[in-house]
Parts: structure tokens; sequence; C-alpha cells
């Protein structure tokens, strides 16, 4: 690790942070919203909007990003000594951090590269939405910054009581916004509002009850709730991460207007008070001096959508903003020169990858897959397009459950023309891989690039790139692209779900892939409970899905931020939080 | 004259009928937007479920009859993703297009007339050909381009101005940020512009009557101002009028390369996230601007111009 890199951990690491946030997400869906502009403007570079990180699911796209995370460790508020529980953020340490008596002082101006379409929790589909969302209001759960691990925030202890039963305790003295307690009724409304099939007349997006298989919700006393499921829900801590409590006496009123009001005007109980939301030119909040963790420093936050990369660059460069999300890679060395400005990296939860049609020959047989994964030399592409940043994928499952042992396919030639022998095609054959432009970091010049690795094991491709829109708009749901095609899916974190992506049923899968072996493991997974018999799963999961290959995984997308040197800031996997940056002085 | 109006009006009606099942048939080919809202782990049943509740699976006329029946009553629905009435997202996104895109047009106006004039009266002389040659290029400059330098000199390189958004709404804060996005949004039409007045001036010296004008003794100036101007105005009005619908509709590219929160960059976003109804919504209420406007500068050719009759 070098230095600075060190430096800039303890420095996070003492640091508390509020724990929120989440994400997710995303497939990648989302976001072209940018995407597309620049793409008709300036090339991909932007693409990256909907990377991960920041933005991983940017608007337009669907999905939703759903997890959470972050950190805060404190439990309490009324203690001092909060009690961290897992790693680490010790807030009771922070000399700067600390709240008590600190008022927050300052603004910081937050760049994305899309706005917002709604900010009712239950219509937010996008990372720029979540981002926005995680100031106001807070978040069940929340992740660790670095190992992407649960952590308390307000909710301060969870169990699993039986195999349908899930245990919440709140956390004690928080209020909304509007003053009225955060206690089991609050979340017992929540999670009745989320298990309705609509919001107001409306079809719902998001899924956090159907994918837990929720049937009830109990407030057992004042901040403790129980969640019936009808199957054993593992995944329902993770989902929390990116699951806002909101206020009944909020959100009560299903009437259209009052739906509107709160999908512009929205009201938590978050470190953050919404003061006004312009769309497409600002959201401004302003710091809660009575919130019940650990109190922002930064008193006022503005969010500010610009599509446009090189404005983005320009503006963070004129100190008009303070965090850029979504640079791209050959941009950022210009941001790392510059006297203000500096790049902050970070490998989101997008996993970049080419889905082999499995129901077509020749890519019925594993050996053609394999052969394909072996002729790809990411290293190259690395050096050549991704600014030396990034490591070809070992497995489609992100942290914290990444298999340990899991090894990524090494670039070797001979081996996949060895192996196209084997499978009868020695000569090759002629194929069709599609590939979306203005989606993901460098996805056009990525997928020629690996046509040209597939050529020299003597595959002749013929590249069919598409810009994002109508990959996504047209070839995508029409279920039926070519043999070879380019995508990118964000994650959520939690395993379950990215292993979820190769499934038989996914609504993305287009590999049209049925493994027995994966079928039954994977139904064994969803219905444990047991964390080690879990991860274990997974493992073996994951093990089949890398040698049996449906896809080829290319990497998980490194998010590239810029920030200026007045603050301290680094970009995490799953949101961005104002809450954690500094101004350094 | 009512008749002629009532005629173009209908006409007008007709026109936007033709624009929103233009766009609504075109839309609707590109796939419907239920695999881009539905949750990233959502089943293929969830999706068709999802679809099916939002009603994209109906037959296109149905879907179009239901649109067209609320749009006459002013009702453009509710947009997918936002959650808001269209009409209201139109409402609020209108001022700051009208206020870019007026900008431009004064710029583009106040500037290609007297440049036009003075190429057209000092033909083939130096000026003249550095400012067609000028006008040639700005007209031949992708808008994008020409945005992303713009940026990156005044903004990045001087500091000068800000690179993107509206500003804080001070009367100093909008001016400098409308700077650039009118200088953008403003060269081409002003290069088309600045070269029309030129031609139709030159055509009109050659007539006649101006050769009449000149031969009673008349300086060149009040042969020029007086009498060839008016004229020559004509077919340029006619061009501003459209340009102006251009201009509301066109700053498209350059709202989003400034992040100018305007109607044009609402459509792009809509289109791209395929929220339906706010695109085809706002089509339709810039199809109605510009057509409205057309209506406008053909009346006011009568006024302009004495011999045209309506009919």
């Amino acid at each position: 690790m070098k230095p600075e890199e060190l430096a800039a951990q303890t420095l996070r690491s003492r640091l508390s942070r509020r724990g929120l946030l989440r994400r997710a997400a995303v497939l990648g869906l989302a976001a072209p919203v940018v995407g597309s502009l620049l793409a008709a403007c300036g090339g991909d570079d932007d693409e990256s909007d909907s990377s991960s990180g920041g933005e991983a699911t940017e608007a337009t796209g669907g999905s939703e990003a759903t997890e959470a995370t972050g950190g805060e460790a404190t439990e309490s508020t009324d203690e001092p000594e909060a009690t961290e529980d897992t790693g680490g953020e010790a807030e009771a340490t922070e000399p700067a951090g600390g709240s008590e008596d600190v008022e927050a002082t300052g603004q910081i101006v937050i760049i994305q590269g899309v706005d917002a379409n709604s900010l009712d929790p239950l219509l937010r589909n996008s990372t720029p939405e979540f981002n926005l969302n995680l100031h106001i209001y807070d978040m069940f759960l929340a992740r660790n910054p670095e190992t992407l691990e649960l952590e308390p925030s307000i909710v301060t202890s969870w169990e699993s009581v039986d195999d349908n039963t899930w245990r919440l305790e709140l956390v004690e003295g928080a209020t909304f916004h509007d003053g009225t307690p955060v206690d089991a009724d609050a979340a017992v409304f929540t999670f009745e509002r989320a298990a309705k099939d609509t919001v107001g007349d409306k079809p719902r997006v998001q899924s956090l009850a159907n994918q837990i298989g929720f049937v009830s919700a109990t407030a057992i006393d004042a901040k403790t709730v129980e969640i019936k499921t009808d199957k054993p829900a593992a995944i329902f801590p993770s989902l929390l991460t990116s699951f806002e409590i909101c206020p009944p006496s909020y959100f009560s009123d299903e009437s259209p207007e009052n739906l509107a009001k709160i999908a512009e005007t929205p009201m938590g109980s978050g470190p953050y008070k919404f003061v006004e939301w312009k769309r497409d030119d600002h959201f401004t909040c302003e710091a809660n001096p009575d919130y019940w963790g650990e109190k922002p420093t930064i008193k006022t936050v503005i969010f500010r959508p610009v599509p446009e990369l090189s404005a983005r660059v320009v503006a963070l460069q004129n100190e008009e903003a303070q965090i850029v999300t979504n640079i791209a890679p050959d941009v950022a060395p210009q941001i790392e020169q510059s006297d203000n400005a500096r790049i902050s990296s970070v490998t989101g939860g997008r996993i970049i990858f080419l889905g082999f049609r499995c129901d077509k020959p020749p890519f019925d047989d594993v050996r053609v897959r394999q052969a394909v994964n072996y002729a790809i030399d990411f290293e190259s592409i690395k050096v050549a397009l991704l600014n030396g940043n990034g490591e070809r994928a070992s497995t489609i499952i992100n942290p914290p459950h990444t298999p340990p042992d899991a090894k990524a396919y090494e670039y070797d030639p001979e081996k996949a023309k060895a192996l196209l022998a084997e499978a009868g095609v020695p000569e090759g054959f002629e194929v069709t891989m599609d590939a979306p432009s203005g989606r993901y970091i460098k996805d056009a010049e990525m997928a020629q690039a690996i046509a040209q690795n597939l050529e020299a094991v003597g595959l002749k491709i013929n590249l069919k790139v598409l810009e994002w829109s109508v990959y996504a708009g047209e070839l995508l749901p029409s279920g039926e692209p070519d043999e070879i095609h380019f995508l990118g899916l964000g994650s959520p974190f939690t395993g379950e779900q990215e292993l979820f992506y190769v499934h038989p049923t996914y609504s993305l899968n287009f590999t049209r892939w049925n493994n027995e072996e994966y079928n039954a493991l994977y139904d064994q997974l969803t219905n444990s409970l047991d964390e080690a018999e879990r991860q274990d799963l997974m493992n073996k999961i994951s093990a089949i899905v890398m040698d049996d290959c449906p896809w080829a995984p290319l990497w998980h997308q490194v998010d590239f931020y810029g920030a200026s040197k007045e603050i301290e800031w680094e970009g995490r996997a799953d949101s961005i939080d104002a809450t954690e940056a500094r101004y350094i002085g | 004259m009512t008749r002629y109006i009532i005629r173009r009006l209908l006409q007008s009606i007709l026109v936007v009928f033709g624009v929103s099942v233009l766009v609504f048939v075109i839309l609707f080919q590109t796939g419907d937007p239920a695999i881009l809202m539905a949750s990233p782990d959502a089943t293929r049943e969830e999706v068709d479920q999802l679809r099916h509740d939002l009603g994209f699976d109906r037959p296109i006329y149905v879907q179009y009859f239901e649109f067209a029946s609320k749009a006459v009553r002013g009702d453009f629905g509710t947009s997918l993703r936002q959650g808001q009435p269209v009409f209201k997202l139109i409402r609020e996104r209108m001022p700051a297009t009208l206020k870019l895109a007026l900008t431009a047009f004064v710029l583009s106006v106040v500037i290609s007339i007297p440049v036009g004039i003075i190429s057209a009266t000092k033909r083939n002389s130096i000026w003249d050909n550095l400012v067609m040659g000028l006008a040639l290029l700005g007209q031949s400059l992708p808008v994008f381009f020409l945005g992303v330098v713009l940026i990156f000199v005044f903004a990045g390189k001087l500091k000068w101005l800000p690179s993107y958004g509206q500003g804080d709404g001070s009367l100093v804060s909008t001016v400098k940020h409308l700077i650039l996005p009118s200088i953008t949004l403003a060269t081409f039409s002003l290069a088309r512009s600045a070269r029309l007045v030129r031609s139709s001036l030159l055509e009109v010296l050659g007539l006649d009557f101006v050769r009449t004008a000149r031969s009673k003794g008349l300086t060149e100036a009040a042969v020029t101002y007086r009498h060839a101007l008016k004229n020559a105005l004509i077919p340029v009005i006619t061009i501003f009028g459209l340009e102006f619908g251009t201009l509301l509709g066109g700053a498209v590219i350059t709202e989003t390369v400034f992040s100018w929160p305007g109607i044009g960059r609402m459509i792009i976003l809509a289109i791209q996230q395929r929220d339906f109804p706010v695109v085809v919504g706002a089509v339709t209420v810039v199809a109605v601007i510009f057509v409205f406007l057309n209506l406008i500068v053909d009346l006011l050719y009568g006024v302009i111009d004495p011999r045209v009759r309506y009919g």
C-alpha cells in the first residue's frame, strides 16, 4: 500500500461515519441518462455514470439500488460511548467528528451525472436518487464503507427468532424532522407501505417486500418490531441497508397531491433536512441539529446534476463543486495533476461481463465458453483503456461475500485454441457480439479489444455496437441478444442476489443457462439462514458459475470520483455520503 | 382574413395531431419501459406483471386513444418516473428554456441583421469574405463541440464564467450563466440568418425599383435602408419565426452540455428512460408552439408586405 493510501485510510477510520446506506444494484439498465447523451455528445466517457459507485444506477434505468451501507457505528445517541459493533468506526474517539458541540458549518456541492426522478422511497430506482435520500432519511441498517459488512444504524440490533421471523430493535431518542418519534409503529408503517402493490394508484417498482416474502410486521414494544416472512429470508438485513424508515405522519395520506409532495419534498429522520429541490438544477439540504446519531459537520449540502463530463471536470477544477462523480479513467490523470483536485477511486458493485447464449451452438459446449474466457487479455485492456485500474473478475459475487479462493481465468490463448479444437471447432467460427456504447466505462472500446482477442484464437467476430438507449430499450427487452453480449449488472452486496443474475428466471439473464447443480444449491441458499453454511454455499455456487461459465466475467467496475483537495472524503462502493466529508483545517 | 385564420388553425390542429401520432408510434417501436423500471432482481413474471399494470401490453391504438382523449382536455398524464403530472413538469421547465431561447434569439437577430447588411453592401470586401467564412464555420460546427470548447476556454482556462447550471436566480448570476449557452445556441441560427440577410438584400438590390430609386438620386444609404431593406427582410422574418421555434426545440444539446434545466434536457432524459408520457406530452407542446409561431409569421407577412393577401 502506498503511503498516501495508508494515510487516507488512517484518516478515514478515525473519522466516524454515519451509517447509512446503501446501494446497490443496478443493473445496468439504468442509466443512460447520461450515457447516451454523452454518447451523442461525447463519447462514452461518461458512461460511467452509471457505474456503480456512485451512481450505480442511474436514473434511467432501472434498477434500483438497493442496499445500504454505511457505517455508523454509533449506536445510540444517548450514551456517549457508542457501542460499536462492527468494526469500526469508533465514534467515540473522534475528536473532530464527534458530535456534541461542534456546529455544522460550510457547504459542499456534489455533482452527479443525472438528477433524481422521484424522492419517494418506493419509487426510487437509481443511485443518484439513493444518494439524495440517504441524507434526508435513515436507512434501517448501514454498511461499513470498507468491508461492506452490516453495521447498526437506526436499527441497533437484528436477529432471526426463527426461520420466518426477524426481530429488529430501533435506536432510542430518534425523531423525524417534524418532531414525531422514530418508533416501532413507524417501522411497521414503513414495511406495510412497501408491501402494497401500488403507490397511490400506480404500480410499485421497488420490491423489498417481494424479495423477502413479507407476511406481516408487528410492533412488540415501542422500540421492537417483528417481521414475518413466508420463507427464510437471509438477505433481509442486507436489504435494510437501502430501506428508508418513513414518518407515518407524513406518508399515510395517499392522495395524489400528497404523493406528489412526498416525491418532491422528502421528510425523514436523517442527518440532513430537506430545503429545496429544483429539478435538473439543484437539491439542497441542511444539517439537522437534532440528529440522533453523529451530527454532520458540513452545514449545507447541494447536489447538482451535470450530464456533461467536461463541465463536471471544469466545475471541480474551478471549485464550483467539491465532489464529482463519473470521471472517465482517461481524464483521471488530468485531475490528479491539478492543484486543487484529486481522484478517489473505488471498486463498485457493478460487474461487467460477456454473456453467452448457452442454447445456441457452439456455446452449448462448455469448452467453447471456457475458450473465450481464456482468450481475453484483460491486462492489456487495463493498461490501454482503464488507466491501469481494475482486475479481471474471479467471481460474480461482491464483497463482503467474495469467495476467498476464487480464481480468475488467466490469459492463455494456446489453451483457448486447444479447447476449441477439443470442442470440434478447431478452425474457429463466426459469431455476432453485441455491445453497448455509452453505458459502462469504456464499454465499446473494451468490446473492440475483446473482439480482437477472440479473433486471435480463430473466431470471426461481427461486433455490433449499439448506443445504450437502443441496447437497453430494444435489444435487451427482446430477450434475444446475440450469442455473445456485453453487459453490466450492479449488485447489492448480498451474494445471493449477485448469484441470482444467472438464475433461469431472472429477467435480465439471456444466457438460457440451466445447470441442475446450480439450481439445487441456489435453492438451498435461499432457504438457509446460517451464515457459515450460506457462505459455503455461495463459494460452491460461485465455483460452478465460473467453471461452467454462462458468462465471461470481465471486471468489477471501478468508479472514479473527483474530489476537492480541501475536503477529506473518499468514494465508497455503495453511495455518496456527505456526512463523511470534512473540510481540512 | 378570418377565414384564412380559421383554415390555418384547422391545419395547425392537424399538424399537431400528426406529430403526436408520429411520436407515439416511433416511441413505441423502441420497446416499453417495464424492463427498465422493474427492480434489478425482478423475474420475468414480475416484469410482465408490471408491463400489464402500466398498460403497455395493450394495442398501440388503444394507448394512443387514451392519451389523445385526455390530452385534448389538457391532461398529458403522469410521468412514469417522476410521478408528477406531465403538464406540471413542462410548465416548470418552460421558463428556463424560454429564457435561453429568447436570449439566443435576440443575440441572433441583433447580430445577424447588421452583419448581413454590411456584408451585402460591401460585397466581396475583406469584411464580407471574413464574415461569410465565419458564418459558414458557425453553421458547420457541431453544437456539442462548440459548447465544450467554450466551457473549456471560458470556464476552465480563463475562469471568467461558470461551466454549468443557471445560477442562483440573481440578475448578475443569471446573466453570467446565460452567456456561454446562449452563444452556443445562437451560433448556428445567427450564421444562417446572417447569410440569408446578405443574399436576400443582394437580390433586392438588383431589382428594378432599387435602380429607379437610385436613378432618382437618392443616397445609397436611403436606397438600402429605406427601400431595399424592407423588402429584403420579408423572407428573413419567415426564417426568424421558424428559427425561434427551432431554438426552443433545438436547445436539447445545448441544455445538456450546460446542464440547463429546460425542456430539451427533460425530453432527452425522458427518451432515455422511456418515460413515454413525458416525451409525448413535451414534444406535442413544442409542436403546438412551433405551429403557432408559424401562424404568427404568416400573419405578420401581410403587415410588412401589403402585397400579400390572405384568401
